[in-house]
């Protein structure tokens, strides 16, 4: 089948996004030139301003616009409890679970193999963030895998000399359970049964 | 080709699409071998998920040809080793030897037990060090690098045990030194290679010697590129209190 070259580069694009194989963008792409071109129009320009503004919270690394994120920059948040997690996916997550304290994204896990280590996750940044504030406790919400674990192992180990309280979710969460998968229930199970690293 | 479900180790896994997994498999009857295995990272099939974690033994089943395979039955084996703090950081390093030293659709089931051994002393209170160096060895000689351990490579005599010895990388101990620089040595003491070869050790110096005997070995193998983990293992050291 002959297709405009402008449509079929549409299509290709379109398969960038999760979930979305060829079949499902054709259809994306027909239905959008066919009803919604206004819709497309504002889509376009919403992904540009994202694409191009949205950076990373210089605080906790989060997803943001403006140089500190709305969590960093709150006065309402406890500021004596630190949520360490992987990803701004499970900012979201924990933000769900009614949690009140700040974060810090590591955006990842520990793992070797990938090239990925201490310098990729931002540690020296996570130093920063604790010379700064008055962290009380650190809740190390990485996910449950190995990679997960010897994250918040290594992070354990990491702040020991600052005497600060270090706990870890447990309570809930399935061996192997990326946060972002997880109901807000479970999670506020987990968040409320953590467990002290030894 | 369909292979029927046996005993597995995960070896590194990586995500793979949206859902699914591209998995390193350490399988007892295959050897080292490549895996996808689809849908595992959906919400609903978390247990899979689990299941397909590195230390804990799975009975794999597969089918397809060529370099990477499909995963199409996937069980739990009869052992999980549940490695902690520091020894998840010896875990990362025995896997990427493993994925590093053997070549692919090579089976090696001696090496499997070994593999699954050593992962039974990390797990428990068995030394770290020693259960590394043992392993080491182990894998060393299914590739075909095995040690000399027990004779001088010149003389054939017996190792002393109080002796000093050149250590020739691709070749095995001597007590003369090496004919040029061209053969890179390391110095060791003859208890360092009777420990070895005992597979205990009962001096803390000998057990640095081996460390540092095996270091040279596999860096020798390895070529340029350097293991992640180790990099990963001295940081971590580095931070402790
Ligand atoms: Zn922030």
């Amino acid at each position: 089948m002959i297709e405009s070259p402008l449509l079929t580069r549409l299509v290709a694009s379109l398969q960038c996004m999760p979930g979305i194989g060829k079949k499902s963008a054709r259809r994306i792409a027909y239905q959008l030139l066919q009803s919604k071109r206004q819709n497309a129009r504002e889509l376009a320009t919403v992904l540009v301003e994202a694409m191009d503004r949205i950076g990373h919270c210089q605080s906790c690394r989060t997803f943001s616009e403006s140089e500190l994120c709305q969590v960093c920059a709150s006065h309402k948040r406890d500021r004596t409890l630190l949520c360490i997690v992987e990803s701004p996916a499970d900012v979201y997550a924990i933000e769900e679970a009614h949690y009140n304290g700040l974060y810090f994204v590591l955006m990842g896990h520990l793992s070797p193999l990938d090239g990925v280590g201490p310098d990729e996750l931002g540690l020296d940044q996570l130093e920063q963030l604790l010379d700064r504030e008055s962290v009380e406790e650190i809740i190390l919400a990485t996910g449950t895998t190995v990679e997960g674990e010897a994250t918040a192992h290594y992070i354990s180990e990491m702040v020991k000399k600052r005497g600060i309280r270090v706990s870890r979710l447990a309570l809930g969460i399935p061996m192997g359970g990326d946060l972002e998968y997880i109901d807000s229930n479970t999670l506020s199970h987990a968040l409320s049964g953590r467990r002290p690293v030894e | 080709m369909r292979v029927k479900a046996n005993p597995c180790f995960i070896l590194h896994n990586r995500a793979w699409r949206e859902t699914s997994m591209m998995t390193e498999v350490f399988s007892r009857q295959e050897g080292r071998i490549t895996l996808v295995a689809r849908g595992v990272r959906a919400a609903k099939k978390n247990n899979s998920q689990a299941l397909l974690q590195p230390y804990r033994k799975i009975m794999l089943g597969w089918y397809g040809k060529g370099e990477m395979g499909t995963v199409n039955s996937l069980e739990a084996g009869d052992s999980e080793y549940a490695l902690q703090g520091r020894r998840l950081m010896s875990g990362f390093y025995i896997n990427e030897l493993t994925m590093r030293l053997l070549h692919r659709h090579e089976p090696h089931p001696e090496l499997f037990d070994a593999y699954e051994h050593a992962l039974a002393k990390l797990s428990r209170d068995a030394c770290e060090q020693t259960t590394l160096r043992i392993y080491e060895k182990q894998i060393l000689r299914a590739v075909g690098f095995g040690l000399v351990l027990d004779h001088d490579i010149r003389t054939l005599d017996a190792i002393d045990h109080d002796a000093l010895y050149h250590y020739q990388l691709e070749a095995g101990p001597s007590l003369t030194s090496p004919d040029s620089n061209t053969m890179p040595s390391v110095i060791i003491h003859g208890s360092t290679l009777r420990s070895l070869e005992k597979e205990c050790f009962e001096q803390p110096r000998d057990l640095a010697e081996a460390r540092s005997l095996m270091r040279s070995i596999i860096a020798g193998i390895l070529g340029p590129k350097p293991l992640a983990s180790r990099k990963l293992y001295q940081s971590y050291i580095r931070c402790l209190p």
